[in-house]
């Protein structure tokens, strides 16, 4: 299921990224922009991992846990 | 099946970092963007050095000792050549080093009988031994004597028990007296050795001088450590002169030497200390100018003593790096990405008071963001590091620390883990196992287990174990 705070978030090519709900801004780095984008297309975190494996090409598990600490990290600074 | 377009540069984990924070210095600017790399030490490749022997990994430079020694030495002999160094064994009594030191022309400086047997055990010399320290038992002094090292002597109690074993033995000890005094630098080092100012160094030089057995040589001090104050050094060397004049009026015996003892600081990162090491910590030529500058100036009419230096850290830190690696990576509550690396404070005892720079072995990009690094023991103080910007990590990546080489081969702690092996490039650049890791049996060898604890099975309520066959 999609975030709906994702689908707010404001961000650009260069990894800037604009909270318009709490006005912060973040910068992301290529793969956590890979992940953000495959979520705001609706995609599961799950599916979104495989994505980051495939792309970069690592192994699940750690894509898996990589995705999920970026979740954490979403949660912690209140995006989502 | 989706097509996934695969992309050729290095993976890095995902990562997000709040803008306005760490990322701006005070001044506004960003900061810089950048982990230092370290792919080789002295030319030699990180990951061969890890590869031939281990994760974590002490490593020193042949070359970066021979050159630091002949630097700091080159530099001293300008100002007064009438000189002789000793190398601090408390620094770094690893034997590979020790006799790096002894061939480049360094006697031994020793603070106990430990270290004296390591210096003797090594083929230095008694006579090429300077003997400090507070506790010196009486087999070491009685030895000591016997081989003619230099005995410095910190209190008053030290002087009879000398004076009692050299009438004992019929032989002639040689004595160094211990002093300290007020450099004007906080805090004081009163501890160690008789005190100037308030008559103690006096009243134990009339006592040497008239003692039964002893042959009073010279006066010793050593001020602190990391010392950043040339001018405590200048304090101290004309107290130093001033006390070896009064030493010689008074009792009439010239002394034969100065020995300002060490503290010199290296180019390592003091806590607390806002400005960098390259801007904190003055060049040795100024330490060099400010004592010789004053001996010369207080002995203008006499003959110059020997100038006796005991440097320890200035020399060896930056020839030593370790080598350690990533073992697993967590996300702390406040955001913060925290990396287990496999050496801790263990190894790392300097770094409670300095902060070693942690570079990458390659490089990782200049996404940056807040991490902590702790180490692998189950301790909760063990943090190597609670606030550096890093590039994420994956499990496995190597960081190299650096400056090393000074105390944490010599007060790194056996708990838990073993301690790594170190190692020394040489200048030819050929790589020297200078102190193998440590095994079980290595660990066990001192200790003793009663024959009556010996081959009995535990007892272990609740748990059973599995069949093996």
């Amino acid at each position: 299921m999609t975030h709906s705070r994702l689908l707010q978030l404001a961000t650009n090519d260069e990894g800037f990224c604009f909270d318009p709900r709490t006005g912060e801004t973040y910068q992301l780095n290529d793969t956590a922009r890979l992940v953000l984008t495959e979520l705001k297309k609706g995609q599961s975190e799950d599916a979104a991992a495989r994505t980051l494996a495939a792309t970069y090409e690592i192994p699940l598990h750690e894509a898996e846990t990589d995705t999920q600490e970026f979740m954490q990290m979403l949660r912690i600074n209140g995006v989502i | 099946m989706k097509q996934t377009k695969k992309l050729t540069r290095p993976y890095s984990k995902p990562s997000m970092v709040k803008l306005g924070g760490p990322l701006y210095a005070k001044h506004g600017a960003a900061s810089n963007n950048s982990v230092p790399v370290r792919t080789s030490i002295s030319k030699v490749p990180v990951s061969e050095l890890a590869q031939k022997f281990g994760s974590p990994l002490f490593v020193f430079s042949e070359d970066a000792i021979r050159n630091a020694f002949t630097n700091y030495t080159e530099v001293f002999k300008r100002f007064y050549p009438k000189m002789v160094f000793g190398w601090s064994y408390k620094t770094n009594y690893l034997k590979a080093i020790c006799a790096i030191f002894h061939e480049e022309g360094a006697i031994a400086e020793v603070v106990s009988d430990f270290e004296y047997e390591k210096a003797r055990a090594l083929g230095v010399p008694g006579e090429q031994i300077i003997f400090n320290g507070p506790y010196k038992p009486k087999a070491a002094l009685k030895r000591a004597i016997e081989e003619g090292a230099v005995i410095h002597v910190d209190s008053m109690d030290e002087i009879y028990q000398i004076e009692s074993i050299a009438t004992e033995i019929k032989l002639t000890a040689r004595v160094g007296l211990r002093v300290n005094m007020n450099t004007g630098v906080y805090p004081q080092w009163s501890r160690f050795g008789l005190n100037i100012e308030s008559g103690q160094a006096m009243d134990a030089a009339r006592r040497l001088a008239k003692a039964p057995g002893i042959d009073f040589e010279g006066i010793h001090c050593h001020i602190g450590t990391f010392m950043l104050s040339v001018q405590a050094y200048e304090i101290a060397a004309e107290k130093m002169a001033n006390l070896f004049l009064e030493i010689e009026s008074d009792t009439g015996i010239r002394l034969k030497y100065i020995d300002m003892g060490g503290g010199f600081p290296s180019k390592s990162h003091l806590k607390g200390v806002y400005q960098s090491p390259e801007v904190a910590v003055p060049n040795i030529s100024e330490y060099a100018i400010a004592i010789t500058s004053c001996l010369k100036r207080i002995f203008a009419d006499s003959e110059l003593p020997t100038l006796v230096l005991e440097a320890g850290r200035h020399l060896i830190d930056e020839a030593g790096f370790l080598i350690t690696s990533v073992i697993s990576r967590k996300l702390l509550p406040d955001a913060r990405r925290a990396y287990v690396l496999d050496a801790g404070v263990n190894l790392l005892y300097t770094s409670t008071w300095y902060r070693p720079v942690f570079e990458l072995d390659g490089d990782e990009g200049s996404f940056l963001e807040p991490a902590v690094l702790f180490g692998p023991l189950c301790m909760n103080i063990d943090v190597v590091d609670n606030s550096l910007m890093l590039p994420p990590l994956r499990v496995g990546k190597r960081l190299v620390l650096s400056p090393v080489g000074a105390y944490n081969v010599t007060q790194w702690m056996q708990f838990i883990q073993y301690r790594p092996a170190v190692v020394l490039v040489r200048k030819n650049g050929k790589v020297d196992l200078i102190r193998h890791k440590e095994s079980l049996e290595a660990v066990e060898n001192l200790e003793v287990l009663p024959e009556d604890l010996q081959q009995k099975q535990a007892t272990v309520l609740g748990f059973k174990s599995r069949n093996v066959s």
